[in-house]
């Protein structure tokens, strides 16, 4: 099971996605906004980033271009309510593994986790 | 600035689509029938004739609204309002919050409509921009505390053009209304781009 740094500001949406997270079997630490979930990155070396996009101060693209400028290789699924097609496309340009559409799918959000853990071990052998 | 016929009818029936869209969304959080009302879209000459409009479409003033600033190609700002009670009652459903019925929201009742706000808002105005194929970017959403004023910025000499839906759960009887003011300057590329629209079909 792997540790999941969830970032997202709206409290409510925290705890829809940390208790589908938990009952998979992950650990879970939160962020609230993007300067905090930069910290939690550099302090709990998540396997994964689940990153809300709208968020008060540093938003996720700002934290999808840092961790791109630093050729971070922890894999990052966006939760975002955002569906235009240039923000999808944008996100995956940056090298997010997945982009998720809110309200989260418990399959869906599970299946993109797996994935996106899948994706980066492979990465990591090779 | 006029607003044509063709120009209405194309931003009515792209609302209309957003409105669907976030119709199926908050039947996704509550796992309920939502109906919606044939949208209705109006040309406010100006600010002031712009919250007129607001306050007469929200005249029962006990409301929990949350609203949700855009730019980009389109400038302006959308608000999903629900009565107190229906905004109670989800809160109570989806969030386990909400605090008595007869007092405000707690924090967690808060959350709970920002975030279905967020959603629906987000469908409503991403549907308009892949339609369109114009770029929207989004502010944070805020739960109003203020007056309706709040809902239309003082933007300086603009127009306003303003849309509207009632959506209803009939089943839990609750409802609501998505409410998406556009500040419209002359050779505005939200119009251009229905324009566009227009000339493709």
């Amino acid at each position: 099971m792997a540790k999941i740094l969830v970032t997202e500001d709206s409290i409510y949406m925290r705890r829809v996605v940390t208790t589908m997270v938990r009952e998979a079997g992950h650990t879970v630490v939160e962020a609230a906004d993007g300067d905090e979930c930069l910290r939690q990155i550099a302090a709990e070396s998540p396997d994964l980033l689940l990153l809300d996009l709208v968020m008060p101060g540093r938003d996720g693209l700002s934290v999808l271009g840092e961790l791109a400028k630093s050729e971070s290789s922890l894999p990052v699924v966006v939760l975002s309510a955002d569906i235009q097609e240039s923000v999808r496309r944008g996100c995956l340009e940056l090298g997010a593994k997945a982009f998720l559409n809110k309200p989260p799918k418990k399959e869906a959000l599970l299946a993109a986790i797996r994935q996106a853990l899948g994706e980066a071990n492979r990465d990591t052998e090779r | 600035m006029i607003l044509s016929d063709n120009q209405r009818d194309v931003i009515q029936e792209l609302f209309n689509i957003g409105a669907g869209r976030a119709a199926a969304m908050l039947n996704d959080f509550v796992q309920q029938r939502v109906e919606l009302q044939v949208p209705e879209v109006y040309l406010c000459a100006d600010r002031d004739e712009a919250i007129r409009w607001v306050q007469e479409t929200l005249r029962n003033q006990n409301l929990a609204v949350v609203q949700m600033g855009f730019d980009g190609d389109m400038t302006g700002s959308a608000s999903l309002a629900f009565s107190r009670r229906s905004a109670h009652l989800l809160a109570s459903m989806l969030g386990d919050g909400g605090g008595k019925p007869d007092e405000a929201l707690d924090a967690i009742g808060e959350s709970v409509l920002i975030e279905v706000g967020n959603v629906l808002m987000s469908g409503v105005m991403g549907t308009l921009g892949n339609m369109l194929r114009v770029e929207v970017h989004y502010q944070v959403p805020l739960f109003l505390r203020h007056g309706v004023e709040m809902m239309v910025a003082d933007g300086g000499d603009c127009a306003f053009l303003v849309a509207r839906t009632k959506l209803s759960l009939a089943d839990l009887e609750m409802e609501g209304v998505i409410i998406v003011l556009f500040s419209l300057r002359s050779h505005d590329a939200f119009l251009d781009a229905v324009d566009r629209c227009l000339e493709a079909s």
